[in-house]
């Protein structure tokens, strides 16, 4: 056999080349001087000297870092149920709703807020939770002035108010993700659980959601994943505030690293949540994998 | 057969048709203060308009043109990055044969793994060594290094996918690997690359987190969200109707690249969360 020319064999390596030269500078390289940043004392890009753990040490001792990953964990904890009640929830009522112009228009209705910006919809619900109007004309209007509050600004209402961000919660992806998979269930299961009588109820927890699953599982890890690492809508919010009350990781990150120019101390915290990222990943993936 | 629709059916109807119209109520109140003066929205927030105040959307035209097309410029030139990295990294994971082929492909799943948060501080350093602050390729750069990981990754394994006979049949004729990659694999790629394309069109338009950490001298050059982010921040006009408007604006370039694409849309989201 007739050996491959060199400039045949390095053709493929041609092909890889411009993904890998960005890939070599903005991921390999970045994430290394995240790495290294994390041990050093850099200001504003300036390097200055090797610090060794102090940084990761003033994590741990941070109270702010740890009222952040409290607040962390309730905003995922929230963030992850409803990501998977509400979603499932709409996907298993669209299921029952006979296949037709009004199962259509359901579906495209949940799919519609999927092509409006995500800051767009924050800022909406902002407006929602202002003092003088949104939420608050309604409970003035009904006689309830007593319970109207500035939701975003007091510490009682923050984290709570940016945990309800989005209610019902339903539209987009992982609503799609349940109604595909309730439709992937054959047929047969759903027609033989009728005539054997069973009602819906049964159906859904008998039959759907031993079946849905796999589905719900790459749900959860996804929601996790995405609340973990994204600060949008507290950075859109109430910017961490009042005081420290809606204060998350990855934002305390970014004005660490944007405000107060502490690089190293950033790239710490990074690496920190980066860490808890991988971590609760892998957790998750045995969590539902033992009985896969 | 005619099925009956039971009780607990028309409970399940109603109780969907809520949930819909809950989801609504952040749309209709951004269409409601679109059509409303200031004082209106203020005094009353939820009612509607006695008469459209067109005024608005006139005014907001204006001053959200170029956010939009700043937006606009950045995702077309990303986008046309995107593809070329993406459809050449992904044919030769696919269809080549190479040493290391596994360990270059792990390379790039492992990319997958950092999150995008870590990821802003050395950025920055990278794009501040290069001079690129406050120009359109501070965003472009890193969004096509950005963006092609998930891209490469599910092209590949379409790639992969594309029978066999029809490559060694153009090998006969006598095409090389470039023809048969722009002759052959090109063409057929078609439905993956426009998934590719809008799964990241989407995700660089929407994004305001790193416009507001590169662009930050004036506001001619800012995006659409970035502006929109400044406005949440206090920053910028405080008529309300005028900012919904400017929503709805800015809204239109989203709506009509996935009403003409939601179906790939859909599918890339669906592969991603699988591949998740």
């Amino acid at each position: 056999m007739k050996k491959k020319s060199l400039y045949r064999q390095v053709i493929p390596y041609l092909f890889l080349l411009p993904a890998f030269v960005m890939m070599a500078v903005f991921s390999y390289y970045a994430i290394g001087k995240a790495l290294v940043n994390s041990f050093m004392n850099v200001r504003f890009g300036v390097i200055g000297e090797f610090v060794g753990l102090e940084n990761y040490q003033r994590a741990f001792s941070d109270p702010v870092f740890k009222v952040s990953f409290i607040n962390q964990a309730v905003i995922s904890g929230f963030a992850v149920f409803n990501s998977i009640f509400w979603p499932l929830l709409a996907a298993e009522l669209l299921f029952f709703v006979k296949k037709g112009r009004f199962h259509d228009f359901l579906r495209f209705g949940f799919v519609v807020p999927m092509m409006v910006p995500s800051i767009v919809i924050i800022l909406l619900w902002k407006y929602l939770y202002n003092p003088h109007f949104g939420f608050n004309s309604i409970l003035n209007r009904i006689g309830l002035s007593d319970w109207t509050r500035n939701w975003l600004n007091e510490e009682q209402t923050a984290l709570i108010s940016i945990v309800l961000i989005g209610f019902p919660f339903v539209s987009g992806m992982y609503f799609l993700i349940f109604h595909t998979g309730l439709n992937t269930l054959s047929a047969d299961i759903n027609e033989a659980a009728r005539i054997d009588g069973a009602a819906s109820l049964q159906i859904v927890t008998k039959i759907h959601l031993p079946n849905v699953k796999p589905y719900i599982k790459t749900v959860f890890t996804l929601s996790l994943i995405s609340s973990l690492s994204g600060f949008g809508n507290v950075f859109a919010t109430t910017g961490g505030g009042p005081g420290y009350s809606t204060m998350i990781p990855a934002l305390q990150m970014y004005q660490i690293a944007f405000g107060d120019g502490n690089f190293g101390y950033s790239s710490a915290l990074g690496i920190l949540l980066m860490a808890v990222i991988v971590i609760v990943t892998i957790l998750s993936r045995k969590l539902f994998g033992e009985e896969d | 057969m005619k099925t009956r629709i039971s009780a607990g059916g028309i409970v399940s109807r109603i109780f969907i048709l809520i949930l819909l119209i809950l989801t609504f109520v952040p749309l209709f109140v951004m269409f409601n203060m679109s059509l409303k003066p200031n004082v209106l929205i203020k005094t009353d927030f939820w009612g509607l308009p006695t008469e459209p105040y067109w005024a608005n959307f006139v005014k907001a035209f204006s001053f959200s043109f170029k956010p939009v097309l700043n937006s606009l410029i950045v995702c077309a030139i990303s986008l046309v990055g995107i593809i070329i990295n993406v459809s050449l990294a992904g044919y030769a994971f696919g269809c080549l044969k190479f040493k290391g082929k596994t360990i270059l492909y792990n390379l790039v799943l492992a990319v997958m793994m950092i999150p995008y948060t870590l990821m802003i501080v050395p950025t920055y350093e990278i794009v501040t060594k290069m001079n690129l602050l406050n120009t359109y390729w501070s965003l472009i750069i890193p969004y096509i290094s950005g963006q092609q990981i998930f891209g490469i990754i599910i092209a590949a394994s379409y790639f992969q996918g594309l029978p066999k006979d029809l490559f060694e049949a153009a090998e006969i004729d006598g095409a090389n690997e470039w023809g048969k990659f722009f002759i052959i694999a090109l063409p057929l790629s078609k439905p993956i690359l426009i998934t590719v394309g809008i799964t990241a069109v989407v995700a660089m338009y929407n994004d305001f987190i790193w416009p507001t950490v590169v662009l930050t001298s004036g506001d001619e050059i800012k995006t659409f969200c970035q502006i929109v982010f400044n406005n949440a921040a206090g920053k910028g006009s405080n008529d309300l109707g005028l900012i919904a408007a400017a929503f709805i604006i800015g809204t239109i370039p989203l709506v009509v690249s996935m009403a003409s694409t939601l179906k790939y849309y859909i599918q890339g989201m669906m592969v991603g969360a699988v591949k998740g």
